[in-house]
């Protein structure tokens, strides 16, 4: 009650003053919009990712199969283990409703109740079986023209099926199944393996289990996603019996957040040498897991993101009390002449504060939640391109927002946490102030200075002068335009160079390490020969070139692991590198002697990839390339790929565990300089013995100059090399006594078709189908790579992320520009009044807007590179090195837009503000 | 010879029912050398024809020539240049720039004019103001009579072709105002600066060599109190 009058009057100054308020409601509410979509968004990301993992194999964590009762006790007891529920497999028994000749079974599983939720068992008739003796079968059953309904009753007898080789000499490979069968060989197979009649190979037997009983059909179900389309049998369910007496599957759901050390392990030991499945879909999608990569994201895009939106909104409120101090100044002095006290005074901070926070809250969450919903859906074609994963999936499941009640209690805590921050030192100041200094406006302490300088300004510009003067003497306000102006610069510059670090150990922590991406781009088809028969290779090669319908045709040789150089070859940089991964894996420091007596000292392989003369000289165009070395050379030339990765997953020490996962990108793989040779040594088979074969590096190139051509991510050196040279190595490589026991290099060749239809591909895709063909057919996809498609996604979160907190930095720049504006306007008028044109004020409001700059700039240096270094130390120290360049890009960006954002608002806010009535200053 | 001109000024504020007339078909002319009172009760329309005589506010309708010139059909831009010149405002609350010293204020129209500052004319106008011992103080630091010294050696500084000031001594003590008035007058006689005053202080009024009465926003009396000469009629 006694605050009810500082209220009111705080109320009516809020609506006095509309603007201002409408934009600290705005920047609350973009800030509770914002933690909404951290919060509820990553939540709501997470889960729906985990839905769509679940769709693939169900919602169990683990999987054990052939338990005892004994060895399902141990289970439970590990103190992560939440829900267990245990399934038997009865097997096959015959289903003489199928009008499908070649699924003529149904595969009988029993589950205990809580297993057909967490296998995604979908009623679509009748009910769930509720006792023994009852099934749900497939709706699949039903859709092959199967005479099954609710209510059915047949006898079932179970038995399992098993494949017997039965031709002398044929050895039958089931690569589906991973199933192969020597001659007499019987196998048990699984309820996948599809129906096959009689053959001259093989025979598959029926070996019954001794099981009957009566089934009665008590639903339909969906087809499970997990049910093959070719398998012999139809799936079906049952209740699970209670009597029996048999080894069970037993699947687990996990507390996730309660594993500590490696779960695995511990069902491994329970399990022994029984199958152990862990649902990696649902496992690597949830947040809480140990080490996975979606969590890796997630964190670390959170604290940043929260970070940055706490800064931004912190800053926006304080500057808009602070803007406003001195007119608030005046109505609190007045109030405080007739007795408010400095609780009182801060109260009025508080209440315009929280009243504003108050409606701000709950639209922001709604606003959050919306933003969320349209940003999952704009997102999910996008996330279903991503991988094959999403392509079992039957359609695209729907979005569900996670907004829990821990979430609700975190978003209000924490806002409300961090406007009563913003509002606090505000509150302090204007409490502190007395009545006296408050009605006389005394309150900029710019005066002191001004008093105080030296420098007359009576032989500059009019403009100059006082722009100078102003930003001096209203020092409170001008501070409040800096403030704003170097957080929208900082915030850019952080933000945009931080996001490119983290983006690019995201995509280094995805991409698959000992790799090269070819990215041949208007390349239709390719071929490769990985088999060593030369021979063939070439015919085929020949009759490809022939093709009528392919218009273009390019080869290309690659040798993995093919040479050997000396370790010298490899850079400083490598081997420190290496260096701190060896000390990662022996948990140490490791000396200089240590670290290269286990390392071992000798040679290293090395790989090249062979291309035509066309792309070769291409590539050297593009790289680091001296051409004239390049054509005249006594030895072979190589273009040397200095990018290079080692981490604790591509370098791994034989019976070690590394620390934790560390990363090194390396910028240089070798120190040799261009003119000095490579002292290759290939292996003859001919000799027997490592043949030398040097060659002369011409060039130097990396991942960026060979954009378009690869992408290498490997552990060891690659060089380029023409096909000429290729060959030759490839000759030293070849069995000449014994070609079909030559190891060799793969040969491919890129095609590019006419789109006239000779029969070619058809004719080279039975040939790749034919067993130890040795032959690879494939598209050659524009799509993008898994971790460039994540990486696109978060570039995408990160501009909308940006977008909005771009908002906030500009909300409070306008604001603040718009506060010194109004404020000026008195001196405008008075500036007016002797004589000073429109033009002339506007240079003074770009001197201004020229200070602020220059002074904005200065504190994104001394603040933004400290930041940018640290947030870039601290990933490195926990992730591992990637090369990372200065970010003069962006601060040249961030600054170009503050140049825009600031002279931009200054000269619009003058526009809208000039036509002052000159008789109010003289009625002051 | 005619410095000031007005004809037929009318001033309306507001529309329909709360338009108001400060002022109504106003015509007078003034000389140049000529110190002319104004005066006239609260809401009379005194500062109303000042500030259009001055260019800081339109009449409805109606010409002002300063000069020659018809100073309201010139253009913005121009018409802040042909202020800085030529007309010098004094205002009873100053109207100084708190963040510029007592040279920077003065010298302010001067410097918006691009032009540089003519030292020896500053020292003098403020050796005539009484200001030699103020000059780096900023507004803040002086008393009200200082502060409207300032605020007249920064009009007169220019030279203007007429001085304008709305109840120069209206904030200021007796005799502080005596002060004010007396430089004012001096300037008038020294300079032949013509002067247009406002004030409500009838002593102060008959000063002038002639007085203007205005009421409801009409010219109700026109007095010559002395000839131009400076003798009492």
């Amino acid at each position: 009650m006694r605050n009810a009058v500082v209220y009111k009057v705080t109320w009516k100054h809020m609506k006095m003053n509309k603007r201002r308020t409408c934009i600290t409601f705005l920047g609350i509410f973009l800030m509770v919009l914002l933690l909404t979509c951290v919060f509820s968004g990553r939540e709501t990301a997470v889960n729906y990712l985990q839905n769509v993992g679940s769709q693939v194999k169900g919602k169990w964590h683990v999987s054990m199969y052939n338990m005892t009762e004994n060895e399902l006790k141990k289970i439970e007891e590990l103190g992560y283990v939440k829900e267990t529920g245990r399934s038997v497999d009865y097997g096959f028994t015959r289903f003489s409703a199928s009008e499908n000749p070649e699924r003529p079974y149904l595969f009988v599983k029993s589950y205990e109740a809580p297993l057909f939720d967490w296998m995604n068992i979908t009623l679509k008739e009748g009910r769930l079986p509720e006792k023994k003796g009852e099934i749900v079968i497939s709706q699949k059953a039903i859709e092959e023209g199967a005479k099954v309904s609710v209510g059915d009753t047949f006898e079932a007898e179970y038995f399992e099926r098993t494949v017997t080789g039965i031709q002398e000499g044929v050895t039958s490979i089931f690569p589906f199944s991973s199933l192969k069968l020597e001659y007499g060989e019987t196998k048990k197979v699984s309820q996948e393996f599809p129906f096959y009649e009689e053959n001259n190979s093989f025979r598959v037997d029926k070996s019954y289990t001794g099981k009957r009983e009566e089934l009665t059909v008590a639903g339909i179900i969906e087809s499970p996603v997990f049910e093959q389309e070719g398998a012999a049998g139809y799936m079906a369910f049952t209740c699970y019996d209670e009597k029996w007496d048999g080894s069970v599957n037993v699947m687990g759901i996990m507390d996730l957040k309660s594993v500590k050390g490696d779960l695995y392990e511990d069902f491994r030991k329970i399990a022994g040498d029984r199958e152990v499945e862990l649902n990696n879909y649902v496992l690597s999608f949830s947040g809480d897991s140990s080490d996975s990569v979606v969590n890796f994201i997630t964190q670390v895009m959170t604290v940043f993101f929260l970070a940055v939106i706490v800064t931004a909104a912190i800053i926006l409120i304080y500057n808009v009390f602070n803007i406003s101090f001195e007119e608030r100044s005046r109505y609190l002095g007045m109030l405080c002449s007739v007795g408010a006290t400095g609780r009182q005074k801060r109260s009025s901070v508080y209440f315009e504060a929280f009243s504003l926070f108050l409606p701000a809250l709950p639209l922001g969450i709604l606003a959050g939640l919306l933003m969320i919903f349209l940003g999952m859906h704009l997102l999910l074609p996008f996330i279903y391109s991503l991988t094959s994963v999403w392509a079992v999936l039957p359609e695209r499941l729907p979005v569900h927002l996670v907004i829990s009640w821990k979430i609700l209690l975190f978003i209000t805590i924490g806002s409300g946490l961090t406007v009563f921050l913003s509002a606090l030192l505000p509150a302090v100041k204007i409490s502190r102030i007395g009545p006296v200094e408050c009605i006389r406006g005394n309150l900029e302490k710019g005066g002191e200075a001004l008093r105080r300088r030296k420098k007359n300004y009576l032989n500059t510009s009019a403009e100059k002068m006082l722009a100078d003067n102003s930003l001096k003497y209203q020092r409170r306000k001008t501070r409040g335009m800096v403030r704003a102006a170097a957080l929208f610069m900082i915030i850019l510059t952080v933000v945009l160079s931080s996001g490119q670090l983290v983006t690019k150990l995201i995509y280094y922590r995805m991409v698959d390490t000992n790799t090269i991406n070819i990215e041949h781009d208007g390349w239709d088809y390719f071929v490769t020969e990985y088999g060593g028969n030369l021979e063939k290779y070439r015919e085929m090669k020949k009759e490809i070139m022939s093709d009528t319908g392919v218009k273009k045709v390019c080869e290309e040789y690659t040798g993995m692991f093919i040479g050997n150089i000396p370790k010298k070859v490899l850079s400083r940089e490598y081997q420190k590198a290496l260096h701190r991964v060896y000390n990662l894996y022996y948990h140490r420091e490791l000396s200089e002697e240590e670290f290269r007596e286990m390392s071992g000292e000798g040679t290293a392989v090395m790989n090249f990839i062979a291309v035509d003369e066309e792309i070769f000289e291409e590539i050297a165009e593009a790289s680091d390339t001296d051409i004239e070395l390049l054509k005249d050379t006594d030895i072979p030339p190589a273009i040397v790929v200095q990018s290079g990765e080692v981490s604790t997953e591509n370098w791994r020490v034989y019976g070690m565990e590394a620390e934790k996962y560390e990363f090194y990108e390396i910028g240089q793989m070798t120190d040799l300089k261009k003119g000095e040779s490579i002292p290759l040594t290939v292996y003859s088979p001919d000799e027997d013995r490592q043949v030398e074969f040097p060659l002369c590096i011409a060039g130097y190139a990396d991942n960026e100059q060979l954009e378009g051509y690869f992408s290498f991510h490997s552990e060891t050196l690659w060089v380029i090399i023409s096909l000429e040279t290729g060959s030759q190595i490839e000759e030293i490589m070849r069995n000449h006594g014994n070609p079909e026991d030559s190891y060799g290099l793969e040969h491919t060749l890129y095609l590019h078709m006419n789109g006239k239809d000779t029969g070619l591909l058809s004719k080279l895709g039975m040939l790749a189908e034919e067993e130890n063909s040795g032959l690879i057919l494939g598209e050659v996809k524009a799509s993008e790579t898994l971790p460039k498609a994540i990486n696109s996604i978060i570039l995408i979160l990160l501009i909308c992320f940006i977008l909005l907190t771009s908002i906030i930095c500009l909300l409070n720049l306008y604001n603040s520009i718009h506060g010194w504006i109004v404020e000026q306007k008195v001196y405008f008028a008075m500036l007016v009044s002797v004589g000073m044109t429109q033009r002339q004020i506007r240079r003074m409001l770009l001197y201004e807007a020229g200070y602020i700059l220059a002074r904005s700039c200065i504190w994104t240096v001394f603040i933004g590179t400290p930041l940018i270094l640290g947030v870039k130390k601290c990933l490195i120290n926990r992730f591992g090195y990637v090369q990372a360049d200065f970010p003069w890009g962006i601060y040249l960006m961030a600054a170009v837009l503050d140049v825009i954002a600031i002279f931009g608002f200054m000269l619009y806010h003058y526009t809208r503000e000039k036509n002052y009535d000159l008789r109010t200053v003289f009625m002051v | 010879m005619e410095i000031l001109r007005c004809e037929n000024l009318s001033k309306i504020y507001g529309e329909g029912t709360i338009r108001t007339h400060a002022l109504r078909n106003l015509s007078f002319s003034v000389e140049k050398g000529e110190f002319v009172s104004i005066v006239g009760p609260s809401g009379s329309g005194k500062s109303t024809l000042l500030h259009i005589m001055g260019g800081v506010d339109k009449p409805t309708c109606g010409k002002v020539y300063i000069d020659g010139t018809d100073i309201h059909g010139l253009k913005e831009d121009k018409l802040a240049i042909f202020r800085r010149r030529q007309i010098g405002l004094i205002y009873q609350f100053y109207n100084l720039l708190p963040m510029l010293n007592v040279d920077e204020n003065i010298g302010l129209p001067h410097l918006l004019d691009g032009r540089k500052l003519d030292r020896e004319r500053l020292n003098t106008i403020v050796d005539e103001m009484g200001l030699s011992d103020r000059r780096r103080h900023l507004p803040g630091q002086l008393s009200g009579g200082q502060q409207q010294r300032v605020s007249i050696a920064r009009a007169l500084y220019n030279r203007p072709a007429i001085l304008l000031a709305d109840e120069p001594t209206g904030n200021l003590d007796r005799s502080t105002g005596a002060e004010i008035v007396r430089l004012l007058k001096e300037a008038n006689r020294t300079w032949k600066q013509t002067l247009l005053l406002i004030t409500h202080d009838e002593n102060i009024a008959l000063q002038a060599d002639r007085m203007l009465c205005i009421e409801d926003g009409e010219i109700t009396r026109d007095e010559r109190i002395r000839s131009l000469g400076g003798d009492v009629l």
